[in-house]
């Protein structure tokens, strides 16, 4: 009988927890590209008012503390080894684990954009990027809420329902 | 030219073109003055003032996106206004020069696509400018010094040496450095060591950049490269009027050239340039500096 409540109750646990990583995952990706959103307005900035060089926008970007500042660091790394900057933005993309069709397109078209053409050109591509990213990370948040919070209801239960079962 | 600045240059090119020219014997690359990108052509090298096409692959048109890109790090948008005059300058003072198809915005020429690129190497070659200062008195106020040869000859480095000679003999100089091209100096590069006494305003157009020198810096020397607009003519009398010598370099063949200039001519009766310095290419590839009264 003990054997059976503790099969129940680790079982019940395991349901919370994959209900729990996966409640996480969503919000962890909606913050990068919520972050990326960010990391792209400031961007705009920085091309349009300062004429920044791009090295130096990345560089500034990946030393934030921010749930993009991976994706500047790997970037980054990838430019300095001599790579062509719309090459290594490439290979950075198709690296970011989970990212959306949509998401993966949006990005992909900047890099076509950033660093090669007249300033006013990119801070259109980085505006476009950054309310697409922003709007996307905003339909994730609320799918975290909803589904989400289902989810952490429905798996402990499901999980219950099996222990019982297999009782 | 050096083998370093050859390498520095090369670097600029795409991979595969870069890996074509580091083939080339020692002699050839330490007498290269350019590479020369033609859609469709294979990369050509000019040795001594002679075009020499190499053996390999065509250039195509991601190649001279590739050039582009590594002449701006990547940050087009930080040398539109050179773009649109059809030139930058790369870090280590190499100029980088686009010919292609072009429209017109808002006043500005705007290239939509380039169909060949120039890269000419910039080269810091030290002690040139002394047997032209043997011939010229130092007086003080040290007098002007016109440079005139035609393009590709070297007279922004024969203006560079003299910077440096007349830098070790204790003159205060600015240089009016629109483009970096004289300092080499750019965002990640200190550019070429021209002396302490020497101060250098890149990125303002020499006009301008000669205005700001004088009321910021107060030089006794100051230095342009490749005067020409009537801007620079006003700019170069009105340091002139506050006791500035002047050392420019201009495109010509023979001092009547810059005769036939009205505004050049001007400034020469003013007495802004006392000297004009011609420069002509040996068979061997080296040069020869007349220094002539004006």
């Amino acid at each position: 009988m003990t054997r059976q409540l503790l099969g129940t109750f680790f079982l019940t646990l395991a349901g919370y927890g994959l209900a729990r990583i996966r409640l996480q995952e969503l919000l962890r990706h909606a913050t990068f590209l919520e972050a990326m959103a960010n990391a792209f307005r400031r961007m705009r900035i920085q091309t349009t008012t300062l004429l920044q060089p791009l090295p130096e926008q990345i560089l500034s970007e990946s030393s934030r503390k921010t749930a993009a500042s991976g994706f500047f660091r790997v970037l980054l790394k990838r430019y300095r080894t001599g790579v062509p900057f719309r090459k290594a933005w490439e290979d950075t993309i198709r690296q970011i684990p989970g990212l959306s069709e949509e998401s993966s397109t949006v990005m992909l078209s900047l890099g076509e954009v950033l660093g090669s053409c007249a300033a006013e050109t990119q801070s259109d591509a980085l505006n476009y990027a950054a309310d697409t990213l922003q709007n996307q990370a905003n339909v994730l948040k609320a799918e975290a809420g909803q589904r989400g919070h289902l989810e952490l209801r429905l798996f402990p239960i499901l999980a219950l329902t099996v222990a019982f079962l297999l009782w | 030219m050096g083998l370093q600045e050859f390498t520095q240059a090369s670097r600029l090119l795409p991979n595969t073109l870069a890996t074509s020219v580091q083939k080339l014997p020692e002699e050839i690359r330490k007498q290269t003055e350019e590479f020369r990108l033609r859609l469709g052509y294979p990369l050509s090298v000019t040795v001594n003032g002679t075009e020499q096409e190499l053996p390999c692959e065509p250039v195509i048109q991601s190649d001279l996106g590739i050039l582009l890109e590594h002449c701006t790090r990547a940050s087009v948008h930080t040398a539109m206004d050179a773009l649109a005059e059809g030139f930058i300058t790369a870090v280590g003072g190499h100029r980088l020069g686009v010919c292609g198809i072009a429209g017109t915005r808002d006043g500005k020429t705007v290239f939509r696509r380039f169909t060949s690129a120039v890269l000419r190497i910039a080269c810091d070659i030290r002690d040139c400018a002394a047997p032209v200062l043997k011939q010229i008195p130092q007086t003080d106020p040290f007098p002007g010094i016109l440079i005139i040869s035609p393009p590709g000859l070297g007279k922004t480095t024969l203006l560079r040496d003299l910077i440096r000679e007349l830098a070790h003999k204790n003159y205060r100089i600015g240089i009016a450095d629109e483009r970096g091209e004289i300092s080499g100096q750019s965002d990640n590069f200190r550019g070429f060591p021209l002396g302490r006494s020497v101060d250098v305003l890149t990125g303002v157009p020499r006009s301008e950049a000669l205005t700001m020198l004088i009321r910021t810096m107060s030089p006794q020397i100051a230095a342009i490269d490749e005067i020409g607009s009537e801007r620079d003519m006003t700019a170069l009398q009105n340091a002139a009027h506050h006791g500035v010598s002047l050392l420019a370099t201009v495109h010509g063949n023979t001092i009547d050239d810059i005769h036939r200039r009205p505004a050049l001519s001007l400034l020469i009766q003013e007495g802004v340039f006392s000297y004009a310095v011609m420069i002509t290419r040996n068979s061997n590839g080296t040069r020869s500096y007349c220094v002539d009264l004006l």
